[in-house]
């Protein structure tokens, strides 16, 4: 057990975890060879930097990847999700999260 | 408490695959358990829970069962030993790294509980399939844990190790499993793993990791309660103030459907009031309201008393006998 907590984030919550991996999860509004830009849960856009192989399609993803400092994402690696999602839910689940460090340890 | 605890195949059944019955339900009638466990454990007929016939008549019980004081003598020692309850949890992998295990081979415990079966929501980050088992780790973005599922022996090994091969790293599953310590590292003994679809499982999963958390640690709100304060003095007509309080209840609407939610988990306190108030079932009054004051001196205030025995009331777990200031339980 053990490995590096990897926060759940919305684009407000970058700023917070510059140099990081964290997860984000949100809607793919756009795409190019290099880069994805992710509408976030709190519907913020965050741009991605794709990784070599990168599977980021149109759709609902998780990217886990880290954070640089001018606040794009470094993608490691992206799951898509199969069906749309609901996204104000998401986010106020994440919001509450980082509110019980007890079980997320997220800071 | 049926014992699944020996044997990697075997599970205590129960309620693995419903959503928070297993937590309510303190007695668990054998009869709903027409699940055989999945991969051995259970299927012998000498298993005291499995040998009671459908609870249609008594009379059917008796005569064709001739073990049936045994099953009665195992609900009741199953009924004592309740506080290691059939529960399916929803949890991270960081509260399984704070889980204990006071006592080797004993289930481990997690916010005062016992952990039974527990629900994980996350992503592999590598799995292999070996002989015996298939392993992957999950990481939940709080941690990674071990986890393992064993093959079962029904000879469906090749079937099994196919549908696991969609299980490749990346992939988000949601596991059903049992916390066992092998060797000092913390590992998941799976007994389902499926694919989630959808972001809306993290959501839901993350939401009722903390609400059950919250639930075990802090109790659930009393809008009764709360209610009564805002209308009235605490005083003895408290306790007749009762039915403005019930009707607010009522007006709560959606508000209410949330609390009846969690009707049957209970606070330390909660808990240590019914306990000491089942204690008093044999006499005619019950227990009164200063005994139980002074019983719980020092550990809460005679208004936090008066006003969780209010709760308890209104909830229906407790009524009054002779005069407001008595109470017995409602279930013996």
């Amino acid at each position: 057990m053990g490995a590096e907590a990897t926060p759940r984030i919305n684009s407000a919550l970058l700023q917070k975890n510059v140099g990081r991996p964290v997860r984000l999860v949100g809607k793919v509004i756009g795409l190019n060879a290099t880069h994805a830009f992710i509408e976030a849960s709190d519907r913020g856009q965050v741009n991605v930097q794709l990784t070599a192989g990168s599977i980021i399609r149109q759709g609902v993803v998780e990217v886990l990847g880290r954070v640089n400092p001018d606040l794009s994402i470094a993608e490691m690696s992206s799951f898509m999700f199969q069906e749309d999602y609901d996204c104000d839910t998401y986010n106020r689940m994440v919001t509450l999260a980082h509110s019980q460090p007890e079980l997320f340890g997220w800071a | 408490m049926m014992s699944g605890y020996g044997g990697y195949g075997g599970y205590a059944g129960g309620n693995a695959g419903g959503g928070f019955q297993g937590q309510f339900g303190q007695q668990q009638q054998p009869h709903h358990q027409q699940q055989q466990p999945a991969g051995g454990g259970f299927g012998s007929p000498s298993n005291p829970f499995t040998n009671t016939t459908p609870t249609g008549s008594p009379g059917a019980r008796k005569a064709s069962d001739p073990h049936g004081g045994d099953a009665h003598a195992a609900r009741g020692s199953r009924a004592d030993a309740g506080k290691s309850e059939q529960s399916l949890r929803s949890v991270t992998v960081k509260q399984l790294q704070s889980a204990t295990q006071p006592v080797p081979d004993m289930p481990f415990r997690l916010d005062g509980r016992d952990l039974s079966q527990v629900v994980l929501v996350g992503r592999i980050n590598s799995a292999s399939t070996q002989s015996t088992n298939f392993a992957m780790t999950l990481d939940d973005g709080t941690g990674t844990v071990e986890c393992k599922k064993f093959f079962g022996d029904g000879g469906d090994e090749e079937e099994e190790a196919a549908r696991l091969a969609q299980f490749s790293e990346g992939v988000y599953v949601r596991v059903v499993g049992q916390l066992r310590a092998f060797a000092s590292r913390k590992t998941l003994v799976l007994f389902s793993v499926r694919p989630v679809h959808s972001a809306n499982e993290i959501t839901l999963h993350c939401l009722e990791a903390i609400t059950m958390h919250l639930a075990l640690t802090r109790g659930l709100p009393m809008p009764a309660q709360q209610m009564q304060q805002q209308m009235q003095q605490p005083q003895a007509g408290a306790f007749g103030g009762f039915g403005g309080a019930q009707q607010h209840m009522h007006q709560q609407g959606q508000q209410q459907q949330q609390m009846q939610f969690g009707a049957g988990m209970f606070t330390p306190l909660q808990q240590e009031i019914m306990m000491l108030v089942s204690q008093q079932q044999h006499t005619v009054e019950g227990m009164a309201l200063d005994a139980l004051a002074f019983r719980l001196r020092g550990r809460a205030g005679a208004d936090e008393v008066r006003s969780t025995v209010d709760y308890l009331s209104a909830e229906g777990h407790l009524y009054s006998t002779i005069d407001d200031a008595h109470f017995k339980a409602t279930s013996a």
